[in-house]
């Protein structure tokens, strides 16, 4: 009320609803009022102005509980803004920074930023030139994904993209990165779910949660990921590397299609409004690496999709895949065959990943892409049911070795160095008289191992290595080791 | 028509007078396509405000209303939109004006804005003296206690 009041006493206007229609308020009055700028209701309530009309302006309500027709309005001269500080690392919040997790206020220094800003210039980008490693050997070695790199998680609603994105968000968060995880009207359950993993990974307190619900406004769900990239950019700014999921922008635009469509908008294809590509692009582009104080720092941005049967053709998945730079693809057919994570590397696409990656690297991902092509074929062949050559036959037993690499359980981080470490064994023969059975279980042995603290010269040896024959080299040198820790 | 409606807005001071009028203007517009052959100031005797017939008949005498129902009823709905877009000034003073204290500040405003309006009269004990103005959608407190919390805080 004090507020509404110092308003009313700053900018000396007033304005009235008229009507109200779900989340949208139809106000009279306000003369001076502005696009986009922020309103306060007599009861305190928030909304955005959307829209000017020679009698009315439209205003997208945050929150439409007890507004009655009548109420007065007044502005407040700016955009919508949020107080952001490093409180929220830690904190599951609502697209205006109050929090919601029952921890009481977010403490320490804050500072008003808008949330709608923006994007970087091109001469303030930089280069992506650094891997950004997400602890899916499959992604890491096959999709790789680049510091600054906006790379599109796509796929049917339960395939384990989420699983995915918070095994990335646990790999970060523990070299240090700031994460950000935007749940864009996602059931309570699902975001306690999040919250769950975070805290039993002990990242939590690296990480900001920006929750919004199915019942929560339109406008409020709206906002979530401006506010999540703000946040981002908040950190980024104070020379920190961030990482930023958006979970799940087909949501989003669904919400941005039922505003437009109450505010009487023409619609468009799927009845979505002509100005769809615009906002999620410009929300994209806010993503990226910049040059801070001498010293490079990113915003990696992962926002999420969701299809219908594989269907990847939808309009906003189109979009989506327009204004990334590149996309992981979850698979249901990999899916339903237990393939876990069930990505397929075959329709999944990189653009910038590869740039940040060294020649070994690069070897190893063509010997891995090829060698699942030749396994792919035989697998066919075999359908037939005849007796097959020997040669398929090994090509199948090495596509069945590469798949034990990339099998992985939701908590498990595998570390690029041993990704790397458990190919070059492959490729020196480790495993030619083993079955199955015994190299997965050898595999395992060897993380639990080097997570005990064991091989600890090997992130060191690995960065040395030039070459796959530098590789079975380094491999024969500490073969003698690796027998004695299996 | 001009004529007509510079009456009208005479005899209407107030907000409240406005809402009165338009219903009499409703309930006439009701009773239009009924009876059509007998005059509507026949037609709405007992019905509506005494003064409000008394103009009627008078409309009727001097032939500015029409014959035909149709064209009545678009010559009362025209009234009706017109006297909506008459600008409204929202005043809010701490006591009950008298009839002559709002000719006076409707003479006032009509002579500094040069046009027609109607007060939209709030009364508010609790700004103790002074008045609010609210015009379009502008803002002005030349309240009384305004002034004292400025004073005092």
């Amino acid at each position: 009320m004090d507020e509404f009041k110092n308003y009313l006493e700053k900018y000396r206007e007033v304005g009235y609803i008229v009507s109200l229609s779900h989340s949208i308020a139809y106000i009279s009055g306000l003369p001076s009022l502005k696009l986009m700028e922020m309103v306060i209701t007599e009861s305190g309530k928030i909304g955005i102005t959307s829209g000017l009309g020679q009698k009315s302006a439209e205003i997208l309500m945050t929150d439409v509980e007890n507004l009655k027709v009548g109420e007065r309005v007044v502005k407040t001269g700016k955009e919508l803004e949020i107080r952001i500080g490093e409180g929220l690392l830690g904190r599951m919040i609502n697209p205006f920074c109050q929090p919601i997790d029952g921890q009481g206020p977010i403490r320490g220094k804050k500072e008003y930023q808008k949330i709608k800003r923006g994007a970087l210039t091109f001469i303030e980008r930089k280069r992506i030139n650094k891997p950004l490693e997400t602890g899916v050997t499959m992604v890491d070695l096959l999709v790789p994904i680049g510091y600054g790199q906006r790379e599109l998680v796509i796929g049917d609603a339960k395939t384990g993209k989420t699983t995915f994105l918070l095994q990335s968000i646990s790999s970060q968060a523990k070299k240090g990165v700031i994460c950000i995880y935007v749940g864009i009207g996602k059931k309570d359950t699902a975001l306690k779910w999040v919250e769950e993993y975070l805290k039993n990974q002990r990242i939590l307190d690296k990480v900001v949660i920006i929750h919004t619900t199915p019942d929560d406004s339109p406008t409020l769900i709206y906002l979530a990921p401006y506010t999540g990239m703000t946040i981002a950019e908040y950190f980024r700014d104070q020379g920190k590397n961030v990482l930023i999921i958006l979970d799940d922008l087909t949501t989003h635009a669904k919400v941005y299609r039922e505003i437009s469509l109450l505010l009487k908008r023409n619609p468009g294809r799927d009845s979505y409004p002509g100005d769809i590509f615009h906002i999620q692009a410009e929300l994209m582009e806010r993503a990226g690496n910049i040059k801070f104080n001498g010293k490079e720092v990113s915003i990696t941005a992962l926002p999420v999709a969701e299809t219908l049967e594989n269907d990847l053709s939808g309009y906003i998945q189109t979009n989506l895949m327009a204004m990334t730079d590149g996309h992981i693809f979850f698979d249901i057919n990999e899916f339903r065959k237990g393939k876990r994570p069930a990505i397929n590397t075959f329709l999944s696409v990189s653009r910038v990943g590869n740039q940040t990656k060294t020649q070994i690297e690069k070897n190893l991902a063509d010997w891995i892409r090829k060698k699942m092509i030749e396994y792919q074929r035989a697998m066919e062949i075999s359908q037939f049911g005849a007796e097959l050559p020997v040669e398929t036959q090994k090509t199948i037993e090495l596509g069945q070795r590469l798949e034990i690499f990339f099998s992985q359980a939701p908590v498990t981080i595998i570390p690029r160095e041993l990704q790397i470490f458990w190919v070059g064994l492959l490729i020196s023969d480790f495993w030619k008289d083993k079955s199955l059975m015994e190299m997965k279980a050898e595999v395992l042995k060897i993380l639990k191992e080097y997570q005990k603290g064991n091989l600890p010269k090997l992130p060191e040896e690995i960065e040395k290595i030039k070459n796959l024959e530098h590789l079975q080299f380094l491999i024969k040198e500490i073969l003698a080791e690796v027998e004695k820790i299996i | 028509m001009a004529e007509i409606f510079e009456e009208i807005i005479k005899k209407i001071i107030t907000k409240e007078e406005l809402i009165f009028f338009l219903e009499e203007i409703n309930l006439l517009e009701k009773s239009i396509f009924i009876d059509v052959e007998i005059p509507l100031s026949e037609k709405l005797k007992g019905k509506v405000n005494e003064e409000f017939r008394s103009w009627l008949e008078k409309l009727e005498k001097e032939k500015f209303i029409p014959q035909s129902p149709d064209q009545q009823f678009s010559f009362f709905e025209k009234i009706k939109k017109d006297l909506l877009e008459v600008p409204q000034i929202r005043l809010e003073i701490a006591f009950q004006p008298s009839k002559e204290f709002l000719l006076r500040i409707r003479k006032w405003f009509k002579e500094e804005i040069n046009r027609e309006i109607i007060l939209d009269i709030v009364v508010n004990p609790k700004i103790t003296g002074g008045a609010i103005i609210e015009y379009q959608g502008k803002y002005l407190d030349f309240s009384l206690a305004k002034e004292i919390t400025s004073i005092y805080g």
